[in-house]
């Protein structure tokens, strides 16, 4: 083989920039510990720390599941309203109807995962983009709650449903466990199942991975399904913390679980990113706000900052591939 | 023609170079034009003849040489310059906006004004209409373009190359959309054009065509220049040795192999469009080319056979079965590989390592479980790297960095991994340098000789003759010849793919 060699690229500079694009985000937030641990003396005290982690893991959980959506080039912005139908739906059985927790809360990953499969079907079947798909049924969803719920706040749950979301173990919140394990089992779905090697193929290129022989529409309402899952398992841990839910709630779900994806380098255009990354991205979004909170910035810029963050995460990206490509050519 | 010998050139190209990654699209290349004449520019695919159209029309620069329009000389740097210089193109497929109308399209970026600044609407129709009467092209300026068929679509490009009042046309590949009348209409057009003095560069595959309206040829072959003659004075049989060029014996280093039953057979095989009635076979261990001008539907027609696209009537038999329902996973699951044309827009997930790739297609028979193993992952991507000689550094490099004839590599080796039986080859060396085609020859040999049922389509003859135990020909949707091995001429393959007139007229559509 001398004929169609590939040339020699300057490996030494391209190992960098790759060692640089793949600890990015975690040199981001060692940075961001490290600044608030000088200016806030409260930041490093077990609590907040733990604090952090448990105002973090939800996002996570949610996020998980948009970020194998979107890794096989979609976007899931009904979360948000499957989140409150389902969460309602399961606190009116258990408040109302004595249904225990552990009966209601697989009713109402049955339920969330109907409404996947509701969003899977309208993309794949009818064909619409998954950004109008969701869209749509985000909005009906959102109105089917209203109707459910009619105004009312539900409150009063059991003990063993309160244990997940809002109880301790060895004095760290449960939750902080629950999604170190959420984490493992996307870490193998993604890594190392078929499923997995799937949703990056099609991501990368959905043409090919046709010709390929993969069931595109299979996978894709799968992918759908989990995304929907997720935001049901996360909006249940919510109710179990705060104890109450109603209408509105999970009102931002879809938009944090994309914002940590995205910061967390899952790019949107599908084939890359890592579960890794949408840890760090949740890990992110929570120590900006936990900053300003210590440090005493209102609230309002939260969503200021929160916005920089992605557009310059999503910016670095891009000019680190650029410099990549550079060193290839 | 006397009088296009002595006047003098429009446009005179001398030593012009050209390079891409890897490959140099036009060595030294000196190509002129005169007023009131139309040259032909002839070659394979990949000889350089659109590189060098598209450096007239500003839209690829060169690296060397110089460009003289009528005695000055210019730097054509971007489209707006070509059309400043009266220098306009039509390409092959149409780039209209499929969402204006046929005057918007025709008027875009110079559209009548009222008061300076606002389009005069009613004028640009008004003007769109008789443009269009004086070419005899029937259709209504205020129609949208999404609405005409590819033909008068390619008709409304022309007029709106013809709306600049150019000085130089140049058509590259017009007719291949076009129904006879289309073409004729054309033809007379370019022909009136030609009297007014108008210089025209024609590209076409079309060889049959040439003849009918050229003055001069040019042939154009692996980026340089071989020949320019009076096409009056040309035989055809001698412009396609000045295509061809090589030693074909060398080139394809053909074996014989065992050639045992019927594995994919085609009876009846109908879209409406595309193709009508395709019978053929393609036994074990044996290579079928499917031979055809671009637009004869040979692509179209495999891609109904491995279920991309829905099929109107006919059926598939593997391996003496009837396939019942046609779909990619399907096909690959029953053994089907399918190497597509275009290996960036379906073959390869180019952001993806070197062994995803390879295994792509064969997730599901590997990993029965659903579980991927990394170690027999990586096993199997070696093995096919070491056994196609793939030029990476490891099997975790993207693809994205590998060279043209490498990633058609890593594309084939899907198929090897995924033991197909049958393969279908869309254009396997397209835009390949010549020692990876050669290598890629001897890699289907070697399929063919453990068994494998191969049909590859190519639109180059010399290829195709090289490589092929059978051949088949198709021309405007339908088979119009089978020849055998020993049949095999140029000349015959040729008259073929430009369909005999009483065989186009048998096709019903």
């Amino acid at each position: 083989m001398e004929i169609s060699n590939v040339r020699k690229p300057a490996r030494s500079g391209l190992t960098l920039v790759r060692l640089l694009t793949a600890i990015s985000r975690l040199a981001v937030l060692a940075i961001m510990v490290a600044l608030m641990a000088v200016l806030s003396p409260t930041f490093f005290t077990t609590s907040n720390l733990l604090n952090i982690l448990r105002q973090a893991a939800p996002i996570f959980i949610i996020a998980a599941g948009q970020t194998v959506v979107i890794l096989a080039r979609g976007i899931d912005l009904s979360m948000d309203a499957v989140a409150s139908l389902t969460g309602v739906v399961m606190a009116t059985l258990m408040v109302d109807n004595a249904i225990p927790f552990y009966v209601a809360m697989p009713l109402g990953l049955a339920l969330g995962a109907l409404l996947g499969l509701i969003n899977g079907l309208i993309i794949t079947k009818i064909k619409l983009p998954p950004f109008v798909a969701t869209f749509g049924t985000w909005l009906l969803f959102r109105g089917l709650t209203v109707l459910w719920i009619d105004g009312r706040v539900i409150s009063g749950f059991e003990e063993g449903f309160r244990f997940f979301g809002s109880r301790r173990l060895f004095d760290i919140p449960v939750i902080i466990f629950i999604a170190m394990l959420v984490y493992l089992i996307f870490r193998i779905l993604l890594k190392q199942t078929t499923f997995g090697r799937k949703i990056y193929a099609i991501g990368a290129n959905p043409a090919a991975s046709r010709v390929s022989g993969i069931n595109i529409d299979r996978i894709m309402i799968i992918a759908f399904i989990i995304s929907a899952l997720m935001a049901t398992f996360g909006s249940q841990l919510y109710i179990s913390r705060i104890n109450s839910a109603k209408s509105d709630f999970g009102e931002g779900f879809a938009l944090n679980a994309i914002a940590a994806t995205l910061i967390g380098g899952t790019s949107f255009e599908g084939g890359v990113g890592t579960i890794e990354g949408t840890v760090i991205g949740a890990l992110i979004i929570i120590l900006l706000q936990n900053a300003m909170n210590l440090l005493g910035i209102s609230p309002y810029w939260q969503g200021l900052a929160t916005g920089l963050v992605i557009i310059i995460a999503v910016l670095g990206d891009t000019f680190l591939k650029k410099i990549a490509k550079k060193y290839e050519s | 023609m006397d009088q296009s010998v002595n006047s003098q050139p429009i446009i005179a190209m001398q030593g012009v170079i050209k390079d891409f990654p890897g490959v140099r699209a036009l060595d030294h290349v000196d190509f002129d034009l005169r007023e009131g004449e139309i040259h032909v520019l002839v070659g394979e695919n990949g000889a350089g003849k659109s590189t060098l159209v598209k450096i007239l029309a500003g839209v690829l620069s060169l690296e060397h040489g110089t460009i003289h329009v009528q005695g000055t000389s210019v730097r054509i740097s971007n489209p707006s310059r070509a059309q400043r210089l009266g220098i306009a193109i039509v390409y092959q497929e149409s780039n209209l906006a499929p969402y204006l109308t046929v005057a918007q399209n025709i008027f875009l970026c110079h559209e009548p004004l009222k008061l300076g600044f606002a389009v005069d609407v009613g004028n640009e129709v008004r003007k769109a209409r008789e443009l269009l009467e004086s070419l005899s092209i029937d259709v209504n300026p205020n129609e949208l373009v999404d609405n005409l068929s590819l033909g008068k679509q390619q008709l409304v490009a022309f007029a709106r190359a013809l709306s600049f009042k150019p000085r130089v046309i140049i058509m590259d590949e017009p007719t291949s959309s076009l129904t006879a009348q289309e073409t004729d209409l054309m033809f007379s057009t370019l022909k009136k054009l030609k009297e007014e003095g108008v210089g025209i560069i024609y590209i076409s595959h079309r060889l049959e065509e040439l003849f009918q309206i050229g003055d001069r040829i040019t042939v154009l072959r692996d980026g340089k220049k071989i020949e320019t003659l009076d096409i009056k004075q040309t035989k055809l049989s001698t412009i396609i040795r000045m295509m061809v060029g090589r030693d074909i014996s060398e080139m394809y280093p053909k074996e014989a192999t065992q050639i045992g039953e019927e594995a994919l057979r085609l009876e009846g095989v109908t879209r409406k469009g595309v193709c009508n009635d395709i019978n053929l076979y393609v036994r074990k261990g044996e290579v079928v080319g499917l031979f055809g001008l671009v637009g004869a539907g040979r692509t179209e027609t495999m891609r109904l056979v491995f279920g991309l696209e829905p099929m109107e009537a006919g059926s598939v038999y593997l391996h003496g079965k009837k396939v019942s329902h046609l779909s990619p996973s399907g096909s690959v699951n029953l053994g089907i590989g399918f190497l597509p044309e275009d290996r960036k827009q379906e073959g390869l997930c180019l952001a993806l390592a070197v062994k995803e790739n390879i295994v792509r297609a064969s997730l599901d028979r590997l990993f029965h479980s659903g579980f991927v193993s990394s170690k027999k992952e990586n096993e199997m991507a070696q093995k096919y790297i070491r056994e196609l000689s793939i030029a990476t550094p490891s099997a975790d490099r993207l693809v994205v960095y590998l060279s043209g004839g490498t990633q058609q590599k890593v594309v084939l080796s899907q198929w090897l991994c995924a033991e197909s039986s049958v393969l279908i080859l869309d254009e396997p060396t397209r835009g390949i340098d010549v020692g990876t085609k050669v290598e890629i020859y001897r890699i289907i040999n070697q399929l063919a000789k453990n068994g494998a049922a191969i049909l590859v389509i190519s639109s180059e003859l010399p290829e195709i003759m090289g490589i092929s135990d059978r051949i088949y020909v198709m021309c405007q949707g339908i088979i119009t010849g089978e020849l055998k091995h020993g049949e095999v001429t140029a000349e015959n393959v040729a008259a073929c793919a430009f369909g005999t007139q009483e065989a186009i007229n048998a096709a019903t559509f």
